[in-house]
């Protein structure tokens, strides 16, 4: 006969195995179920509704400043926000991960914006409500990311090159090559940037192909080439390296020209150059997204930064160099013949944009550099 | 050369007959005198006990022998040989811990085995050796076990084989029959006996149990506050205590105090502070010289008490008193008697015949032999 | 006297256990169901399509990304941060012991608990301030190569290089491992070393075959926390690496934010983690000090 205790254990030991299996076939059954299910899919009909005399933006950290807010509060009467995000892939994760409904203003850079141009992020803008966009230059107006300006404004641009301390380097450097011709010299003493595209573009290009060269032989050739060179460099990095320019620890280093004038402002012995064998265009754009809650205020906020005045106070306190050919002219002398910021045309004519690249090409550039990094 | 080498024993003092000694040794913990210029000297071959109340310094002179402490002042000799700066892994003796400290990451075997492997011995000897020790404490079925499947009995048997295995001159036991119960210890007791009469090494044992100490040494040093009270035979020390401690220590004893009225070659005559006059034979004081006057401790051990109902003859001890408690104890009766002068006796006497009830009036009689007189 | 049968009152139906048990477990439960189990099954999913990204229709197909991991160079990023992460256990055990062992063993008592709390306060900082901070020392102008100099010495190339990074990481694992050491050999019975000397054997004999052992439990929950943290830490490799410094979760970083936005490839790189996580949890459970690994 079966006591107590025994029952009691049967029906635990049943019951125990029921709760597993249904646990069980509930979680495998939600996983299952939401088989088909659209990876990071960004809801753009769903627009939320926001205050209509405020403003959220989305930018870089250097951007905009005070100033910029409260004379634009001046204009329009309408509260500026801003928010700072660190790189470009953070903005995207951003945004794909549905926080950024709140932005009416995001401030991408060129090559990510045909990318969120395709994914269906960005609404198309309407030139009847832009106010200066003629002042553009040219080059910036045909961009190959976005031609004719259809979701994008673009603030700012600058180029790649080398910054060198011409104290230590009694040669100055005038292109790519000089990293290989003095790597002995140099040892120890140089970064390249974090960026697959930027490093393996400026190989490329010493190597006189294109930029955004899809040939996996050229690109081989550009990965061979590094390698020859990484014994001597630090390490890959987009910023960091000024800190380290000004100690002294480093000689040359490979960045951006919005940086370079920051460093060579502290320290007057650094130069910048831009390689004569070519080097990348870049620009920063604003953009409003579809699910911008204040589309009146993104179109107020783009002709306040398309106008001359604006444009040319911005350059003037934060450094970067300007689309806005209006805005140029009004620049004091002082930052016009400035080569750093805005070199001369023989050398921009040189300098390719960093294009979209098809899938395929960017798993070959990206596995090149994960080699690179890793061995 | 026998000439030269009994003066080499008397210049330098050494006495190869002793296995331990130890000399005026002192021992001071942060301020505290734990052992106080104790002198000791083990014979080969003996089981000595270090007897005392807890906190009398008995463990800690253990450990000075041991090695785990050094002392303050003084000296310790192992066969001869001082131990002054000689650590404990390289002294010749050997401890029986009071929780056994078997590792508990080893098996029985491993954990006997131990001594011999870090000296190095071979495979063979090892085995052999291991064998022998387990079999003689009789746990040779329990050779792959770990501590923690043992009882505490088994344990203690493992830990005297771990020990007793690497042949020491001197094997320390640190109360080794404390945690168990009384059954088993008495059956321990026996065993450690036979151990030692069949292996003949020195032992010394510490411990606070004084029927154990009387039971199994050849010697017994009693310890109290850090110092030896008197150190001899079981005999010696039960009979012919030499100051109250050691009498009421060891067994049970009554005590009267008082003081010699008159000294006699052959008896004293002493005076309680309650007024009974006694008649106790001759006692020397620590000295060794004749006591014959001052204040003095008379003890009288329950056993040599003798009940009486009348008035016995005058030439013994003789006072009356009443029967307060009877207890039985299967073997003997125990009597607790209320004198007339105040004073409570305990009286122990084998199994009786008629047992009287309360408050009857009793004789308590010993002769002069069976009572001491014990210097204050 | 007739009393009442019990079999005529009415019983009272206690609990069952499962239930009891289930809902004292099921606010946890449901959290960790929550973060942590479907994440990992969705997680799964992802890595069965191969080339996905976001947008794409997920529909599991193949394992395709998991071939892509045999790929050498995938191979050679995992075995790197199978390097940085063994090396570091490594050497916070080699320095972690001696240091556990004296606060535990041979420190004046009334200081254990200061000394305890000086080892865990770097842990009171950001991890990431703490990995600048090294560089600030580790530079070629750094505090390290400035003292090197005053003193006549010649200066260390240590930043920017593997030195730099397994500085980094045990740096900032070492309070883990001395803690749980610590607690490890706090609990040693002092009377076994006593045994030990008593035996025969020198200190260092009593240490190889009676503390080690008696403590290994705490080593091996120990090594096994640190190996793991240190398995995941690509910030330390980053900062302080150099040039050759791709770890696995940096992989991982890229593949889900860097260009080609391989979503399916970075998901399944990130379940081989989770499962040599995984395989280190269970070890650490079966081996581990019990008392020690709830640190």
């Amino acid at each position: 006969m079966t006591s107590m205790a025994d029952l009691t254990r049967l029906h635990l030991s049943r019951s125990r195995r029921r709760f597993l299996q249904t646990s069980i076939a509930g979680l495998s059954g939600i996983a299952l179920s939401s088989c088909g299910w659209t990876l990071a899919k960004v809801q753009t009909d769903q627009v939320r509704q926001g205050a209509s005399d405020e403003l959220h933006v989305y930018t870089w950290s250097n951007y905009v400043d005070q100033e910029l807010i409260d004379a634009f509060r001046s204009q329009t009467g309408i509260k500026v926000i801003s928010d700072v995000f660190d790189s470009n892939e953070t903005m995207l994760a951003t945004f794909q991960a549905g926080k950024a409904r709140t932005y009416s203003i995001i401030y991408p850079s060129d090559y990510k914006v045909s990318q969120m141009v395709k994914l269906g992020y960005l609404s198309e803008l309407d030139h009847s409500r832009l106010d200066g966009l003629q002042n553009i230059l040219p080059r910036f107006q045909k961009s190959v990311h976005d031609s004719g300006n259809r979701f994008s404004v673009p603030v700012s641009w600058g180029t790649t090159g080398l910054i060198y301390n011409s104290e230590k380097l009694t040669e100055p450097p005038t292109d790519w090559n000089y990293l290989w011709t003095h790597k002995d010299k140099l040892t120890r003493r140089l970064t390249l940037m974090d960026d697959v595209r930027e490093v393996i573009g400026a190989v490329l290009r010493s190597l006189g192909y294109s930029y955004n060269s899809t040939d996996p032989q050229q690109i081989k050739q550009a990965y061979e080439k590094l390698q020859e060179l990484k014994p001597a460099i630090t390490t890959f990095t987009t910023d960091a390296w000024r800190d380290q320019l000004l100690a002294g620890d480093l000689s040359i280093a490979m960045g951006y020209s919005a940086d370079a004038v920051n460093v060579i402002n502290q320290n007057p012995k650094l130069k910048y150059v831009i390689p004569t064998s070519g080097t990348s265009l870049w620009s920063d754009t604003m953009v409003i997204p579809k699910t911008a809650p204040n589309p009146d205020a993104a179109y107020a906020w783009l002709s306040f930064m398309l106008q001359p005045e604006v444009a040319a106070r911005v350059t003037e306190r934060l450094f970067f160099a300007t689309p806005n050919e209006a805005a140029f002219n009004q620049l004091p002398d002082t930052l016009k013949n400035n080569v750093t910021l805005f070199p001369p045309q023989n050398l921009l004519d040189k300098a390719e944009t960093v294009a979209p690249l098809d899938k395929s090409i960017l798993e070959l550039y990206e596995k090149y550099w994960t080699k690179l990094t890793s061995s | 050369m026998a000439q030269t080498a009994t003066q080499n024993q008397q210049t330098t003092g050494i006495n190869v007959e002793f296995d331990v000694e130890l000399r005026k040794v002192f021992k001071v913990f942060n301020g505290e005198i734990v052992v106080r210029g104790i002198d000791l000297s083990i014979r080969r071959g003996e089981f000595f006990s270090i007897l005392g109340p807890s906190g009398c310094g008995k463990t800690t002179t253990l450990r000075l022998i041991a090695g785990f402490e050094t002392p303050t002042a003084g000296d310790v000799l192992i066969r001869g040989q001082s131990m002054l700066n000689v650590p404990p892994y390289r002294r010749p003796a050997n401890t029986v811990f009071q929780n056994y400290a078997l590792f508990s990451h080893l098996t029985v075997w491993e954990n006997v085995a131990f001594g011999l492997r870090i000296k190095k011995r071979g495979k063979a000897e090892v085995q052999e050796r291991v064998k022998e020790a387990l079999k003689l404490v009789k746990m040779e079925g329990f050779a792959k076990r770990f501590p923690s499947q043992l009882s505490g009995g088994q344990q203690q048997r493992v830990a005297l084989a771990r020990a007793l295995v690497n042949r020491p001159t001197v094997v320390l036991l640190d109360e080794p029959l404390g945690a168990l119960d009384l059954k088993l210890r008495k059956e321990m007791q026996v065993e450690l006996s036979n151990l030692h009469q069949e292996l003949g090494v020195t032992f010394v044992l510490v411990t606070h149990d004084q029927e154990e100490a009387l039971s199994l040494s050849d010697r017994i040093a009693v310890m109290v506050d850090g110092k030896v009270e008197q150190m001899g035979s079981p005999s010696q020390i039960y009979d012919r205590p030499q100051t109250p401690f050691v009498a009421d220590f060891i067994g049970d004893t009554n005590l009267f105090r008082g003081r010699i009225e008159g000294a006699h070659p052959t008896m004293l005559w002493v005076i309680t502070d309650k007024g009974l006059k006694m008649k106790v034979q001759p006692a020397n004081d620590t000295n060794g010289l004749p006591l014959t006057s001052g204040a003095v401790v008379v003890s009288v051990r329950p056993e040599k008490v003798n009940v009486g109902f009348s008035p016995p003859d005058d030439s013994l001890n003789c006072f009356e008193g009443r029967l307060k408690h009877v207890m039985y104890l299967g073997t003997h009766v125990h009597y607790v008697v209320q004198l007339l002068s105040g004073d409570q006796i305990t009286v122990r006497q084998p199994n009786a015949l008629n047992v009287p009830t309360g408050d009857t009036p009793v004789y308590l009689h010993w002769g002069a032999d069976d009572c001491l007189a014990l210097p204050e | 006297m007739s009393t009442k049968a019990p079999s005529e009152s009415r019983p009272i139906a206690p609990t069952p256990q499962w239930l009891q048990a289930l809902l004292l477990l099921a606010p946890a439960g449901v959290w960790l169901a929550l973060l942590l189990v479907i994440p990992t099954l969705l997680i799964f999913e992802l890595s069965l399509v191969p080339n996905i990204k976001p947008g794409d229709l997920v529909n599991p197909s193949g394992l395709g990304n998991y071939w892509r991991i045999f790929q050498s160079d995938v191979l050679n990023v995992i075995g790197r941060s199978l390097l940085f992460a063994t090396g570091t256990t490594l050497l916070c055990l080699l320095m972690g012991f001696p240091v556990a062992y004296w606060i535990a063993l041979l420190s004046p008592k009334r200081w254990r608990n200061l000394l305890l709390l000086a080892f865990v306060l770097p842990l009171w900082t950001s991890s990431l301030l703490r990995s600048y901070a090294w560089i600030s020392i580790l530079r070629p102008t750094g505090v390290l190569n400035t003292l090197l100099t005053s003193l006549g010495l010649p200066t260390l190339d240590l930043l920017n290089r593997s030195p730099a990074v397994f500085i980094g990481m045990t740096y900032s694992l070492l309070p883990y491992m001395v803690l749980i050491l610590y607690a490890s050999l706090e609990k040693l019975d002092r009377r076994f070393l006593e045994a030990a000397a008593d035996l025969g054997a020198t200190p260092p004999q009593a240490f190889w075959k009676v503390t080690v052992p008696q403590t290994l439990p705490g080593i091996a929950a120990g090594s096994l926390l640190v190996f793991i943290t240190g398995l995941g830490d690509f910030i330390n490799p980053e900062l302080l690496g150099g040039t050759s410094s791709m770890t696995a979760a940096r992989l991982i970083y890229n593949q889900f934010l860097g260009a080609t936005q391989n979503w399916g490839f970075g998901s399944a790189l990130s379940m081989v983690l989770i499962l040599a996580v995984s395989l280190a949890i269970a070890l650490l459970i079966k081996y581990g000090d019990k008392n020690a690994s709830s640190l």
